[in-house]
């Protein structure tokens, strides 16, 4: 099964960036929304600091694109969308990464 | 009591100037906005926990309570929680609060009577270490008394100590020290042949003493005989021929519409130069 034809198929745009200016190549890959059966809260969650809209979503991507080992200060880009990596992990097929996991949040910057 | 409810904004813009605290952000606690993903930055939140209200007291000189009809105390528990990023660690939490709590004592006029904290938990929701703490502050409100004074912003001395600044009674002011060091006045003036004339001291004197600079204390004269007298001494509700204690300082007498058995007082002799001396 060749995955990556898959994901330039029916995928969406992306990259990869780092605060230090690197950027990576443009890919394909995946991201969905998370909802209530993955635990989370439609309406975010007001607290005490502000509205966190828990925007959590499901990636799924390239296994040449390593989230697992990029960093908690890298950035994914989608659609014109910021998203910060919360957890990533490897899925094997064999002895073979077949494609990375992730679960990615909407980066939101801190209002003046 | 809006000034209660308008305390956490106060308290929020005034943290917000401080540059010691540059590196936080304060916010009133559940603000309309979004919460930065992810958190980078040390956020506190403001907000009221508890208030009381009670009458206000005050003993009179037999230690009897009475009653400020128009006085209320207020004891307002402001709620501090900080949220620090996991990635700066508990200890940070403690520092925080330490350097506000510090910051608010110390240079703000608000009248803090308490502080204290709870234990530090983690938060999923913030991405933060939040320590509760909380601030107790005491305030005497007078609205009757200190209408006068602007109640623009609860962080203003005079509106938590308005009712003590305007209240004389118990209010201690630059005078007041300056009497504490020297309860007495010194002076001199001079004649101006007026038959009465009074003298300010800047208080209600319990002792006056008047003299004529190089006069003897009295003068007798052999032609008319008659005799004249140059100084006097006043006490409480008492003094000596031509002298008497008022409310601000004291009077001085002259000439024969105060004479005593032929003698005249001269204390305030055209062209003589007389020393006095009050004692509080």
């Amino acid at each position: 099964m060749r995955l990556e034809n898959l994901m330039k198929h029916h995928g969406r745009e992306m990259s990869l960036s780092l605060p230090d200016g690197w950027q990576s190549n443009t890919f394909y890959g995946f991201i969905q929304p998370l909802r209530y059966k993955n635990k989370m809260y439609l309406s975010g969650v007001n607290t005490q600091i502000g509205y966190n809209s828990e925007g959590y979503y499901l990636y799924i991507g390239p296994p040449e694109h390593d989230l697992t080992t990029i960093g908690e200060d890298a950035r994914l880009s989608a659609g014109g969308v910021d998203y910060q990596i919360d957890r990533a992990e490897k899925v094997y097929r064999g002895g073979k990464v077949f494609y990375i996991w992730a679960v990615v949040r909407t980066v939101v910057e801190e209002q003046t | 009591m809006s000034e209660i409810s308008a305390m956490p904004a106060g308290i929020v813009a005034w943290l917000g100037t401080q540059a010691q605290l540059a590196d936080i952000k304060f916010m009133t606690e559940f603000p309309p906005a979004p919460k930065a993903v992810p958190l980078k930055k040390v956020m506190v939140a403001v907000g009221i926990e508890d208030v009381k209200i009670e009458d206000s007291f005050t003993a009179n000189d037999q230690g009897v309570l009475t009653e400020n009809e128009y006085c209320r105390l207020a004891t307002v528990k402001i709620k501090l929680a900080v949220h620090v990023p996991f990635s700066l660690g508990g200890a940070k939490c403690h520092d925080v609060f330490t350097d506000i709590v510090d910051c608010l004592t110390f240079a703000s006029d608000l009248n803090i009577v308490e502080s204290g904290c709870g234990f530090i938990q983690a938060d999923r929701d913030t991405d933060a270490l939040v320590l509760d703490a909380w601030i107790i502050i005491s305030a005497n409100f007078c609205p009757a008394v200190s209408s006068s004074v602007s109640f623009g912003s609860f962080l203003n001395k005079d509106l938590l100590c308005g009712s003590h600044i305007t209240n004389s009674a118990i209010h201690v002011t630059q005078a007041d020290k300056d009497l504490w060091n020297a309860p007495f006045s010194l002076g001199t003036y001079f004649g101006d042949g007026a038959a009465s004339r009074t003298v300010a001291a800047g208080f209600t004197p319990k002792l006056a003493a008047v003299f004529a600079v190089q006069y003897p204390a009295n003068t007798v004269d052999f032609a008319n005989s008659g005799s004249s007298c140059f100084w006097g001494l006043a006490a409480g509700a008492y003094g000596t021929q031509g002298i008497e204690l008022t409310g601000t300082g004291f009077r001085l007498l002259q000439g024969s519409s105060y004479a005593v058995e032929g003698c005249l007082p001269k204390l305030n002799e055209a062209g003589v130069t007389y020393f006095y001396i009050a004692v509080i």
